[in-house]
């Protein structure tokens, strides 16, 4: 049966699909293969400039050769967070994505997962220093005004390292794909569109550069 | 003799007509009885705007129940935890007053922590608000206590690593994000309905909420909308 899978997600994609470590429960390679399917069935005839030059068009081939030629093989880890469900670990190996329990037993919206999945994934790009994440700008406030702080510790995020400086770091690149999801999609579920938007919209605020926020506005969210 | 014979299959005759017309009697007696003492699945609600009227379409009205159905594609959809299955904008696209009824009463069935099956619920309920018992549901939803952590709603989890505390964020307020979804989506397009300020006034109410997500969903609402 997870072969099967396995060969399901192949299908989809120009490039071999990744290759599951043993540990890996059937739970859990059934549900990224569903995912993956999922995000590999995508289809639109628009993109916006940003997703054609990150991603290509917005459609399930390009999102799965981008995951493939990325990630070749999944394990399993903790990464080092009780609430993780996935991370690149590049000093094991930047081509690994390692998932952890929560992939399954927490109850995300799939687009969530994807977010994760393919954030993670920008990570294992060693020629581009896994773009790593920038420091979070102090004062580091929403629209409003109101200090963005941290939904686990309740501490303010100015000045950590959980902010991009660029449209096509983990943060910019994974909203760039969500928001065109969402507008642009045409075979996608109501559900899935908007809850692509909601997760990207909440994500631009990580995106703290003047001119890299001004470029993903411009490209998807002034019209 | 032939009187005889004839007299009888008269009496024979009547007495089966007499007794088709009672059972049908009976039978129609009984419907009434049932759905008179059949309890209608209430939705929590300190609101006197939980009255009957609805605003609901002639042909919504009139579709048939298809309770059973709509649960099982959506036990199927929640097993599978696919988000995109087609069935979600096909078999369970308009759900007439009784299976929202079904899916409201189901919403209180999931264990607080299915966060995404509430609020697939809530956002099948959501995306056609056909009465002000829609919209009661909607507030009661909009305005339950935050989830504190994936594992258990009433405990924090504290967490050092940060990484993707965002998605975190949404996920745990997520059926009160697609409630306020389903509000800002029915003000826009019901731009002079009756129950429009029932529908600001829980957008005004979330943006008082403590919770950073939920609040300023709510402000972006009321300010495209007033």
């Amino acid at each position: 049966m997870i072969g099967l899978l396995t060969v399901l997600s192949i299908a989809i994609s120009a490039v071999a699909a990744p290759v599951f470590d043993n540990n890996v429960p059937a739970e859990i390679r059934q549900q990224i293969v569903t995912d993956m399917n999922a995000v590999g069935s995508i289809s639109s005839a628009q993109a916006s400039g940003l997703h054609q030059h990150i991603f290509g068009p917005v459609l399930g081939k390009a999102y799965l050769n981008f995951f493939d030629t990325r990630i070749k093989k999944i394990g399993m880890s903790s990464c080092g967070s009780a609430n993780a469900v996935a991370c690149v670990i590049p000093f094991l190996g930047s081509n690994k994505m390692w998932l952890t329990q929560n992939y399954i037993k927490f109850s995300h919206p799939q687009i969530a997962r994807s977010m994760v999945v393919f954030h993670e994934a920008r990570h294992s790009e060693v020629k581009n220093g896994n773009w790593g994440h920038a420091t979070c700008p102090t004062p580091f406030n929403d629209p409003n005004g109101n200090p963005i702080k941290s939904i686990w510790t309740g501490a303010e995020l100015a000045g950590q390292p959980a902010c991009d400086i660029t449209p096509f770091g983990s943060y910019g690149s994974s909203l760039i794909m969500l928001k065109n999801i969402s507008k642009f999609c045409t075979n996608c579920s109501e559900k899935v569109r908007m809850d692509a938007g909601i997760y990207a919209d909440d994500q631009l605020k990580r995106v703290t550069n003047q001119q890299a926020y001004s470029a993903i506005r411009q490209d998807l969210y002034i019209r | 003799m032939k009187k005889a014979l004839i007299l009888l299959l008269l009496v024979v005759c009547g007495f089966y007509i007499f007794s088709r017309s009672s059972q049908t009697a009976k039978a129609v007696l009984s419907e009434a009885t049932t759905a008179a003492l059949e309890e209608p699945v209430r939705v929590p609600s300190n609101s006197v705007l939980e009255s009957k009227n609805s605003f609901l379409p002639p042909q919504e009205a009139a579709a048939n129940s298809n309770v059973e159905l709509k649960l099982g594609i959506f036990e199927d959809i929640v097993l599978s935890k696919n988000d995109n299955d087609p069935r979600l904008d096909s078999n369970l696209k308009y759900l007439n007053t009784e299976e929202k009824q079904a899916f409201m009463k189901k919403y209180f069935e999931q264990k607080k922590e299915s966060l995404n099956e509430r609020g697939l619920i809530v956002f099948l309920i959501g995306r056609n608000i056909s009465s002000l018992n829609d919209l009661s549901f909607i507030k009661n939803v909009a305005q339950e206590p935050e989830c504190k952590s994936f594992e258990h709603c009433e405990k924090t989890h504290n967490d050092p690593k940060d990484e993707h505390a965002g998605v975190d964020g949404i996920t745990l307020a997520y059926p009160q994000i697609v409630a306020l979804k389903a509000i800002g989506n029915y003000l826009k397009s019901n731009p002079s309905a009756q129950s429009r300020a029932f529908a600001l006034e829980i957008a005004a109410t979330a943006s008082n909420s403590k919770n950073s997500k939920i609040k300023s969903i709510a402000e972006d609402i009321l300010s495209n909308s007033l």
